[in-house]
């Protein structure tokens, strides 16, 4: 009201020129912004309210409610969002990037917790050894218990230095070769290694198990069968979904259109590995030439889709992504690209 | 009656994993974003396509969304995003295609557009030749019934803007559509400052 006050204000100024009521004036009125005078004076003006009917027309014809989606469309536009909520719902993805980040650090965590695990067996073999010798050497009995205080503040050293070891290698992958260095610098550290290992060992499979409660527990509705709660887990060089889930978790689209609208939200997300394609493709019954001709693709990471085109014709799409997520689609039968 | 505590209720579930909620909080707002979407992109199955996206787009920013703006402002802006995507996108697809005889015959229909002046102009028609930047403000005034303050958060402008592009917007699409005609008489539309710089 005060904008549509100033406007008329300014108007006003001018008035006593030809100025004619704007259109911004007159849509103020048509919104209700207009105050009475303002309104007065457009009604006793007769191009303005002529003007102003056109805009009211206009105005209609835009608030004309549109025809309704088929109750078929609609349902399928609902059951698509839905299905998008099940295979890239928030935790699912969020699972997905933590373990790719999770696989990412691994490189580097794993070069910190060499020379952690190296140091830290460097260090108990020092508190161990000193005493031992000492007590070798003297032989009487508060020598002895001097070594036994040492051994026990080399326990809890050892055990701060495993703690720290696990803290660094929770994160890792269970292939983590921390070990093996370990066990170059003796028992103890061997010792160490294998524990922090058992323990990494075993937060991955608390993980994992977060990963299966995370899950929808309704599997069982085809939205939830499309979830790659099979493909999740899938990182590169760790292909650990079968060829026939793979296809079946293909993302099932009826043209190109849609599978590009899908890959410009993000709808579909990259979980397989070239290995898991190769298979899949197989599997469809086409031959893996095309497939394996991918291998020096970098990075390898990928998504399958199913087009059907109508006439019952089904066609196996390959969708390699990039860095950046960007994908091209290919034929798997050709490796032509689509689109 | 549908109230805010209900679609929030909805919401809450569906952020906790509640699918059903999810499909109730869809269903429920369906209608109202592909009407949107049918406004600005014009044509119904490219409509229907904007509306996926949009309730897609949805689904997976559900989690982001605070409560702060109302959930029908917040799923306005997304459905305006990807009608306005599905737009350009349809662009992208008719520029590719300008070669092929598809593409001519596109260029005939659009062509055709201007001879049916004679017949009443299809809103969505006239719509069609209003540029993004007015089309939609209009159309979440008036179709939508948005106020100013709510459309500039949907769109992110100043409230004087807005103001501005919807006057500007009903305008031009009151010339596109031509006078009034009451009982035969054509309305008298001389000396009313209009907008003629370009659609």
């Amino acid at each position: 009201m005060a904008g549509t006050n100033r406007i008329l204000a300014a108007y006003k100024d001018t008035t006593m020129s030809t100025e004619p009521f704007t259109d911004e004036i007159l849509s103020a009125i048509i919104d209700g912004e207009a105050d009475d005078e303002t309104v007065a004076a457009v009604a006793a003006d007769r191009v303005a309210t002529a003007r102003l009917a056109q805009l009211r027309n206009a105005v209609d014809m835009v608030a004309t409610p549109v025809p309704d989606a088929t109750p078929e469309r609609r349902s399928a536009s609902i059951a698509a969002a839905m299905a998008a909520a099940t295979p890239a719902s928030p935790e699912v993805t969020s699972l997905a990037a933590a373990r790719h980040e999770r696989t990412a650090k691994t490189s580097t965590k794993s070069e910190s917790t060499r020379q952690w695990f190296v140091l830290a067996a460097a260090a108990i073999a020092l508190v161990v050894a000193i005493p031992l010798a000492l007590q070798l050497r003297s032989g009487n009995d508060a020598d002895v218990a001097t070594a036994d205080d040492t051994s026990a503040d080399a326990t809890d050293s050892r055990s701060l230095a495993t703690d720290d070891a696990v803290d660094d290698t929770a994160d890792a992958a269970s292939d983590e070769p921390a070990s093996d260095e370990g066990a170059e610098e003796g028992l103890t550290a061997e010792a160490m290694a294998d524990e922090s290992l058992d323990m990494a060992e075993g937060d991955g499979e608390s993980d994992d198990a977060m990963e299966e409660s995370e899950e929808p527990a309704d599997d069982a509705d085809s939205a939830a069968d499309d979830a790659p709660a099979t493909t999740a887990p899938a990182e590169v060089g760790a292909p650990t979904i079968s060829p026939a889930a793979a296809l079946a978790d293909a993302t099932t689209v009826n043209s190109l259109e849609s599978l590009e609208s899908l890959l410009a939200i993000n709808a579909i997300t990259p979980t397989l590995t070239l290995d898991v394609v190769i298979d899949a493709v197989v599997e469809a019954g086409l031959s893996p030439e095309c497939a394996e001709s991918l291998e020096e693709t970098n990075p390898p990471s990928f998504a399958l889709a199913s087009l059907s085109e109508g006439g019952g014709e089904t066609r196996l799409l390959i969708l390699q992504f990039d860095e950046d997520t960007n994908a091209i689609t290919l034929d798997a039968e050709d490796c032509a690209q689509l689109g | 009656m549908q109230t805010l505590a209900e679609d929030d209720d909805l919401i809450r579930a569906a952020q906790g994993g509640d699918m059903a909620s999810l499909e109730i909080l869809l269903d429920r707002h369906h209608d109202r974003i592909r009407a949107v979407c049918s406004k600005v992109v014009g044509r119904g199955a490219d409509a229907d396509d904007a509306a996926q996206m949009a309730l897609i787009s949805i689904v997976k920013n559900l989690d982001s969304f605070d409560g702060r703006a109302q959930f029908t402002t917040w799923s306005y802006r997304i459905a305006t995003n990807a009608a306005i995507d599905e737009l350009r996108r349809r662009t992208r697809r008719s520029a590719t295609s300008l070669d092929d005889e598809e593409g001519h015959l596109q260029i005939a229909s659009l062509g055709s557009l201007e001879n049916a002046t004679s017949a009443r102009i299809d809103v969505n028609d006239a719509l069609d030749q209003l540029a993004e930047d007015f089309r939609v403000p209009v159309i979440l005034r008036d179709l939508c019934g948005l106020d100013y303050d709510q459309i500039s958060e949907v769109l992110n402008l100043a409230p004087g803007t807005v103001r501005s592009r919807i006057a500007r917007g009903r305008g031009k699409l009151a010339d596109i559509i031509g006078p009034v005609t009451d009982g035969g008489n054509q309305s008298d539309t001389r000396g009313v400052q209009g907008h003629d710089d370009e659609y």
